[in-house]
């Protein structure tokens, strides 16, 4: 699937197959929210972003209306990720039960400190929202982190 | 063998001596003659010797054997009683310490006895400072502009200093010496700080100068007021009989005389008398021609108060800064921890003009690890910190600038025209500005000035693990990347002393104290020594402190 | 975190390009050509015609601190002294432009220093009138001899110095790598108290270049010139040429301290970074101004300037 974002005038490519995937995973962790990190590459024109897989956090804590995932011993994984198949992180999912994908505050706070840390070399995160039931996946939007601002897909 | 045998014979046995005679015990020392026979001695020479029990040992704090000789009083290091000051060494062993301390007399007596040398620096003449009126008073002197002539007199004014205090155990009244005035009214001051040339002046004195030292031998003090008659000329008895006159409503107070005289080419030093109002010790009678004539009391003994050189080159003789940054104009911004040991240490090395701003209060727990005192309370900074570093010197002048002046920098530096000429103007008017703020923004606008004068930014990072010093220009982006970049500054452990408003660093005075010297020592020498001032970072872990220059 | 040190140069490279400020040079440029203008219709056929010079041709220049020179070349009878011609530049553009500029006398040139404009910019540019050595000699070697203002102590002794402009700005046409260190190295110098003249690190890096086999990245480049630097110039036999004036030996600008200083400075630097690549960002400064502009403007994916290849992210993210 293609998506494009107007703002900063760039693709998003990901397969059906790959967001079912990571449906599945939402549903199972239903009625607690539920995410993970995202990965991919840019393409040499940093137009099109791939993402090519989803990584679950090795800890993590879901509620009904909060997810916090730890990112510890991560490191080695992402850079064995990028040594192997020069894949690299790209961005955040997560699910809301029975909620719409609009992100909250919260989740645009996460962002900002997500692209500020050091650790992190890419200025324009996205954020994946999954609006789950208990039985499926209902809708998935796309957000791209600029300057302080989710701006989504379309 | 007992003390007195031991002693006796081990004297005999030193080559030096001809005889040893006459020993005999008291009750604390034992005591005899030695007669010594020196090849450069045209005859041989006697001194009475007292050993005391403690011998090898330091009788308090005073040598436990003395050689004396009334005899040779003329010469020097020799004191009122004939005792010669011979130096000494620290000896357990009897027989080292008796040969040490006789090889010294003989050293005594070829330098000064057959030599007949006299050393280069001024020696202090002896002063038997007098309890008057139960008490002890002194009175401190420093540097004026002019210099005085043989026979003026006039008027000196006195400030106390704090009223506390014991000297050997008795009380004692301090004074500073605020200005002398001549006979024709002309006024010259003591260069103090204008701190103490505000204090009181409540007390009056008066001044001669006689040029050379009022001392038998050039080192015993007259004793008696007859000593002086032919020191002190006859219009200055008039004059202190007219101040007697004046003043007479006083009677009994003490009423200083300053007699003064040269030490050496460009130095001169003041010995106080004290007199009392009504009974000074001077007497006029008219002769038979009908003419008055003044004569000092004759059988009337001095009494000698206490007086002290407090002049710049004293004050600091011991050890200061460099005079390329002693005679420099200088301002810190910011006196937290840091700026108020800067502050302090170089008050303390001689530095006169140092300039202090900070917007900040004094608060309690701010007292552990800065200069601050707890009897002060609460308070400005900047007005505490001034008042410490007058107390500690009265060589320093130190204003406080306007606390929001340097807050007023960073408001207005991107947004006012002209105002950056303004900030230019009043900084360039110091020689060399400390920024001991660790203000980030006031960082940047500093940097981006153009200085005439040096600029030195002090920070340290948190634990004191690090101090980083940089010189304008090189300071925002040198400052910058070492805390964000280089240094391993862990922040999340900051200290939160109420909410999260002003977090600080975390580390004792001591741990702050040790890297602030050090870079002040650095500071020091860099500028003494003229050599290019890189940017430096100062690693203290544990006392190992590492410098990297950059 | 370690710096990419290659990577890292080329962001401070970029920051400091001249495009950023492109309105700002254009500012300059049309002052310039007034400039120029006023000089060519009043002085007609005294002058040939005026040329660029300086940082701005020699495509060595950086937009933290740059000028912009014209050279005026003058025929040799329009003006029986150098000084006559001097004064008569300065009196000239004195009344042309005195209303709303400063205009002063410097070593070998006049400044006109422009009132500030309504965006708060300065421009400023420099004059240098020179005139041939004889009559139409200019347009075969170009040389010049330039009034050497006497409130200047250096050169007390003698009141003009002959020089070759263009020959200067030849010496260091189409060398792309010596331009790149060269304006590495006055970015350093502009950030560590302006010691050092840029003419004599041109002309040292160019010397470099010439002498040794400086080749590699960028880093690579920089840190076998600063080497050189370091090894060569408290030699005394260590010349630097001027390529307009052979007579002329830069070096002679710095005394023996100024010598031992250059080079113990790039000891200090080499070391430094060595034992710790962040350092490098002490000493050689991006242009904060134009930071976030790189590689994302306002399209594409954007990565940080200087950075590793992947991210890691931060722990205990809370989303909801």
């Amino acid at each position: 699937m293609r998506f494009f974002n107007k703002h900063r005038n760039v693709e998003l490519i990901i397969s059906q197959e790959l967001i079912d995937e990571i449906g599945i995973v939402g549903v199972e962790h239903f009625p607690n929210e539920f995410g993970g990190f995202l990965t991919g590459r840019y393409s040499d024109d940093y137009n099109t972003l791939f993402i090519n897989d989803f990584v679950l956090p090795k800890a993590s804590k879901g509620s009904r209306f909060q997810f916090v995932r730890r990112s510890k011993g991560m490191k080695k994984f992402f850079r064995k990720l990028f040594q192997s198949k020069k894949e690299y992180y790209v961005g955040e999912w997560h699910t809301h039960p029975n909620g719409s994908t609009q992100f909250s505050s919260t989740d645009l706070n996460a962002m900002m400190e997500i692209e500020s840390a050091p650790s992190v070399k890419i200025k324009n995160p996205v954020l994946l929202i999954l609006s789950v039931t208990n039985k499926k996946l209902d809708n998935a939007t796309f957000y791209i982190y600029d300057n302080k601002k989710l701006l989504p897909y379309e | 063998m007992g003390f007195l045998q031991d002693v006796t014979k081990l004297i005999s046995d030193i080559p030096f001596v001809e005889k040893a005679y006459d020993f005999e015990e008291e009750e604390l020392l034992i005591k005899g003659k030695v007669k010594l026979s020196i090849e450069e001695l045209p005859h041989p020479l006697e001194f009475d010797v007292e050993v005391f029990k403690c011998y090898p040992l330091k009788n308090y704090d005073s040598e436990s054997i003395k050689f004396k000789s009334l005899d040779l009083i003329e010469y020097k290091h020799v004191m009122g009683d004939g005792s010669i000051c011979v130096h000494t060494a620290h000896h357990t062993n009897l027989k080292s310490k008796l040969n040490y301390d006789f090889i010294s007399l003989k050293n005594w007596i070829l330098k000064y006895y057959v030599g007949k040398e006299k050393d280069d620096h001024y020696e202090h003449i002896i002063v038997d400072e007098k309890l008057v009126h139960n008490q002890y008073w002194s009175y401190q002197f420093t540097d004026i502009e002019q210099s005085f002539e043989k026979g003026e007199f006039g008027e000196v004014t006195i400030s106390p200093l704090l009223p506390i205090g014991t000297f050997r155990g008795a009380r004692i009244s301090n004074h500073i010496i605020q200005s002398f005035i001549r006979n024709n009214g002309e006024k010259l001051d003591c260069k103090w700080s204008q701190l103490y040339k505000q204090f009181n002046i409540t007390n009056s004195g008066c001044y001669v100068f006689i040029e050379s030292p009022p001392a038998n031998h050039g080192k015993f003090i007259y004793t008696k007021w007859s000593d002086l008659q032919d020191h002190l000329p006859l219009q200055f008895l008039t004059f202190l009989l007219e101040f007697q006159k004046k003043f007479i409503k006083d009677r009994g107070k003490i009423f200083p005389l300053f007699i003064g005289y040269n030490t050496d080419d460009s130095n001169i030093h003041w010995q106080v008398a004290l007199l009392e109002l009504g009974n000074f010790p001077v007497m006029g009678y008219r002769m038979p021609s009908g003419k008055w004539e003044m004569i000092l009391k004759h059988d009337m003994e001095i009494d000698w108060g206490l007086t002290r050189n407090s002049s710049f080159d004293y004050f600091f003789g011991r050890g200061s800064f460099s005079k390329h940054i002693t005679e420099k104009k200088i301002l810190i911004i910011g006196v937290g921890a840091v700026g108020s040991m800067v502050a302090k240490t170089l008050t303390r090395c001689g530095c006169k003009f140092i300039d202090i701003a900070d917007s900040d209060i004094k608060e309690p727990e701010n007292i552990c690890r800065s200069e601050y005192q707890f009897n002060f309370g609460l308070g400005d900074k900047t007005e505490e910190l001034r008042i410490i570093l007058g107390t500690i010197s009265p060589f320093v002048e130190t204003n406080v600038v306007d606390k929001d002046y340097f807050q007023g920098i960073i408001k207005l530096f991107h947004k006012e025209k002209g105002s950056k000429l303004n900030f230019e103007k009043s900084l360039n008017d110091y020689d060399l500005v400390f920024d001991c703020t660790t203000d980030n923004d006031l960082m940047y606008a500093l940097d981006s000035l153009d200085l005439k004068c040096a600029l030195i930014n002090l920070s340290i990072t948190n634990f004191a693990n690090e101090l980083v010093c940089a010189f304008y220009p090189n300071i925002y982006n040198f400052v910058m990347n070492q805390f964000n970049n280089v240094l391993d500054n862990d922040t999340t452990d900051l200290y939160n002393p109420t909410g999260c408003w002003s977090p600080t660093f975390k580390a004792s005075y001591n741990d702050i104290a040790l890297l602030v010297h050090k870079a002040l020592s650095r500071i020091n020498s860099l500028y003494d020594s003229g050599a290019r001032k890189n940017n430096f970072v100062i690693e203290g872990s544990g006392s190992d402190l590492k410098v990297i220059e950059f | 975190m370690a710096t990419n040190k290659q990577e890292y140069l080329q962001t401070v490279l970029e920051t400091h390009r001249m495009s950023h400020v492109e309105d700002l040079v254009n500012k300059f440029k049309s002052k310039r050509d007034e400039v120029k203008d006023a000089l060519t219709s009043h002085y007609g056929s005294q002058i040939y015609s005026p040329f660029d010079s300086g940082s701005f041709k020699k495509h060595t220049a950086i937009n933290t601190k740059f000028d912009l020179d014209v050279v005026v070349p003058v025929k040799r009878d329009s003006f029986d002294t150098l000084d006559k011609m001097f004064d008569s530049f300065y009196d000239f553009l004195s009344d042309e432009f005195g209303e709303n500029a400063t205009v002063r006398k410097q070593t070998v040139s006049i400044g006109i220093i422009f009132e500030e404009d309504s965006d708060g910019d300065v421009i400023s540019l420099d004059i240098v009138p020179g005139r041939e050595l004889s009559q139409d000699q200019y347009s075969n070697d170009k040389k010049l001899n330039l009034f050497v203002s006497s409130d200047y102590g250096i050169f007390s002794s003698s009141t003009y110095i002959q020089t070759n402009i263009q020959a200067q700005i030849d010496h260091i046409k189409a060398k792309d790598n010596e331009r790149k260190i060269i304006r590495l190295l006055k970015i350093w110098n502009n950030n560590d108290g302006k010691e050092f003249k840029s003419f004599l690190l041109e002309l040292i890096t160019i010397k470099a270049f010439d002498t040794e086999d400086i080749s590699g990245n960028l880093w690579e480049k920089l840190q076998q010139v600063m080497t050189y630097i370091k090894d060569n110039v408290t030699n005394d036999s260590f010349k630097l040429i001027d390529p307009g004036n052979s007579n002329n030996d830069l070096m002679d600008t710095l005394t023996s301290w100024g010598r031992t200083n250059l080079s113990s400075r790039m000891g200090t630097m080499l070391d430094r970074i060595e034992s710790n690549s962040d350092n490098i960002k002490g000493y050689f400064p991006t242009n904060s101004d134009f930071e976030e502009e790189d590689k994302s403007s306002s399209s594409g994916y954007g990565v940080k300037t200087g950075a590793a290849a992947f991210s890691t992210p931060p722990d205990n993210q809370r989303f909801g």
